[in-house]
């Protein structure tokens, strides 16, 4: 008797001893292996700390207009790093400001249809059947919509406030990630430990949002790093097309909108934004391919 | 499959129901009317004006109208574009934005396709890296970038190509805006057609044809991409919707006169009429689009096809 409780104290034991590498961990160390991932996700760092901190560098202010200093190219002379636009203010701390912009409305609007498109998705493949059927007809319906025409009659809707714009584009954009929450939720449900819980008389609620979200997330969270690119560039389009941000605040889309009226007599007021833009296409875009190889649950 | 194809017909009618009942009363919740511009209008003038377009009725009321003028062929007269009517302005931009559309994705799919397949023979070797690199960069640069950029290196610094204008539509003229148009879609297409052709590259069947002793070429053209360029099919809607995005943006920066320009302008202000017309050819483009890649795929993927006549 106590042989088999001895025995059993060393199977315990031992089963203690061994390490489980939790598939969060083994993911991050996939991702940091990645070495465009890394990188970035390091340019990505430099350009948020350059759209934060410019400011505190540059002695101009973002409104500030130098009548006597129009449109001048990139110059150490003044601290005009990246030159003057066609006003006559500094460009530095305009793309810095307009960076700010871009990049606050790409993340809340990727969190507002992150939020909706995991609780609408969850729900209905766990419920499944007829709810789930009429859930997923409504998101079929809403996909066949062009979706810029309705972005660009919800701005015309919504008028200036620009919050209220992007928050209207996230309740759009949500569609695809309640598709593939949808999906994944139905592959979890048949799990035992679903089973488990539900014979444990877990409630609805809680069952959805602590046993099946968590373990959906992967793939969402892979969605989502390429989202917040997509929505920078809608908001960049609408900029663009003077339906966006609206001057005295400033948008990456915006300023490449200026500088394209400027093309032939002063092409840094192009370039140099649409560098930013474009090198924070290529920062999410790589880590989001980073993060699909460290999170594909087929490479594991 | 005709009882498939029927079904699809049928339910496309309540999503464009749909679609058009949100952004006609979107449209009307806008602050603002299409007469704000013309600043002081005598009241008398003002309700005169609101009248000849029906706007001084109740808006369900317009609605009804707008229905069964739409059931009658008749869109109604455009507000902003006076004596012109939202039909005749669409038959003006349609067929500059549909020339410069299936041009791009023309080109897009084909050489998509080529390139996909190119890296996928050579993968992990210097020109899969090659052209993936330039996929990537295809989906990060985005066309309000490269449009403005292709104009300042080809129109401005070199002056080989014209700035903007379509002419009569010319090679010259449309050579920079398709261009600008065609690389992010391309980018896509090469990719999806890289993935799905090493993953075709992999099955038993192609492998049988290798054993058989056929020639190389013989085994990829004929045996292996034919099915690893079927699942791209599902890409066409998307793609559609994609170049007409961009195909906005391209308007406006090359001064093409196409719908995309009116749709933009219509919004702007407020020309209710024109609006609704664009949003229904497009929406129906995009529909039929949807369909169209559906039956492909039914058409070129035995598997689907049964399942189809089940249905």
């Amino acid at each position: 008797m106590s042989g088999l409780a001895a025995d059993r104290d060393r199977l315990v034991k031992a089963a203690q001893a061994v390490r489980g590498e939790s598939l969060w961990r083994a993911a991050a160390a996939r991702f940091i292996a990645n070495r465009s991932a890394v990188a970035g996700l390091l340019l990505l760092v430099l350009i948020i700390g350059f759209s934060l901190l410019a400011p505190i560098f540059s002695p101009h202010d973002m409104e500030e207009i130098y009548w006597e200093r129009i449109q001048i190219a990139p110059t150490l002379a003044n601290s005009h790093w990246f030159g003057t636009d066609a006003n006559g203010r500094d460009l530095f701390v305009r793309v810095a400001a307009g960076g700010r912009i871009s990049l606050a409305i790409g993340l809340l609007t990727a969190l507002t249809s992150l939020l909706i498109g995991v609780i609408y998705g969850a729900i209905a493949g766990y419920v499944g059947g007829r709810a789930d059927e009429w859930m997923m007809r409504i998101v079929d319906v809403l996909y066949a919509l062009p979706l810029i025409f309705f972005i660009i009659i919800l701005v015309t809707v919504f008028g200036r406030n620009i919050l209220l714009v992007f928050l209207a584009i996230g309740c759009i954009e949500w569609l695809t990630i309640a598709r593939i929450v949808r999906g994944q939720t139905i592959a979890v449900k048949e799990t035992e430990y679903i089973e488990a819980a539900r014979s444990l008389g877990v409630p609805f609620g809680r069952m959805v949002l602590r046993h099946v979200v968590p373990n959906v997330l992967g793939p969402v969270i892979v969605f989502s790093t390429l989202l917040i690119p997509t929505v920078i560039l809608v908001e960049s389009f609408l900029s663009f097309l003077g339906l966006g941000v609206q001057e005295p605040s400033t948008s990456w889309g915006l300023l490449i909108s200026q500088g394209t009226a400027t093309l032939d007599s002063a092409p840094w007021l192009l370039l140099i934004p649409a560098g930013f833009l474009a090198a924070t296409m290529f920062a999410f875009n790589f880590i989001g391919d980073g993060l699909r190889d460290a999170l594909d649950p087929k490479a594991r | 499959m005709s009882r498939f194809l029927l079904r699809r017909l049928l339910v496309m009618i309540p999503t464009l129901l749909a679609i058009v009942t949100l952004s006609f009363f979107l449209m009307r919740a806008a602050p603002g009317g299409p007469f704000d511009a013309d600043a002081q209008l005598e009241p008398e003038v003002l309700q005169n004006l609101r009248a000849a377009y029906q706007l001084d009725k109740p808006v369900p009321e317009q609605f009804r109208m707008f229905l069964s003028g739409v059931l009658r062929g008749d869109l109604g007269p455009s507000i902003g574009y006076a004596d012109y009517s939202v039909s005749e302005l669409i038959a003006i931009g349609l067929p500059v934005s549909l020339k410069l559309g299936l041009t791009a994705l023309t080109l897009a799919a084909l050489l998509g396709t080529s390139l996909g397949i190119v890296a996928a023979l050579h993968r992990n070797r210097g020109l899969d890296y090659a052209i993936s690199t330039l996929a990537m960069t295809g989906i990060a640069v985005p066309t309000l970038i490269t449009a403005p950029v292709l104009t300042l290196l080809f129109g401005v610094t070199f002056k080989l190509l014209p700035v903007g204008g379509w002419g009569d539509g010319d090679f010259r003229h449309m050579a920079l805006p398709v261009t600008a148009l065609v690389l992010p879609q391309l980018a896509v297409i090469a990719r999806l057609a890289r993935g799905s052709m090493l993953e075709v590259l992999n099955q038993p069947y192609v492998r049988t044809a290798r054993a058989a002793g056929l020639p190389e070429w013989r085994v990829i053209l004929r045996h292996a991409s034919p099915p690893a360029l079927i699942p791209l099919v599902s890409y066409l809607a998307p793609a559609v919707a994609g170049v007409m995005t961009g195909s906005i943006v391209i308007e406006q920066i090359f001064g093409l006169p196409g719908v995309g320009r009116y749709f933009v302008n219509g919004a702007l202000s407020r020309d209710y009429p024109l609006v609704m017309g664009i949003v229904m050819v497009y929406a129906t483009a995009v529909l039929v689009m949807n369909l169209i890649a559906d039956l492909l795929y039914g058409v070129l993927d035995p598997r689907t096809r049964r399942r189809m006549d089940e249905a």
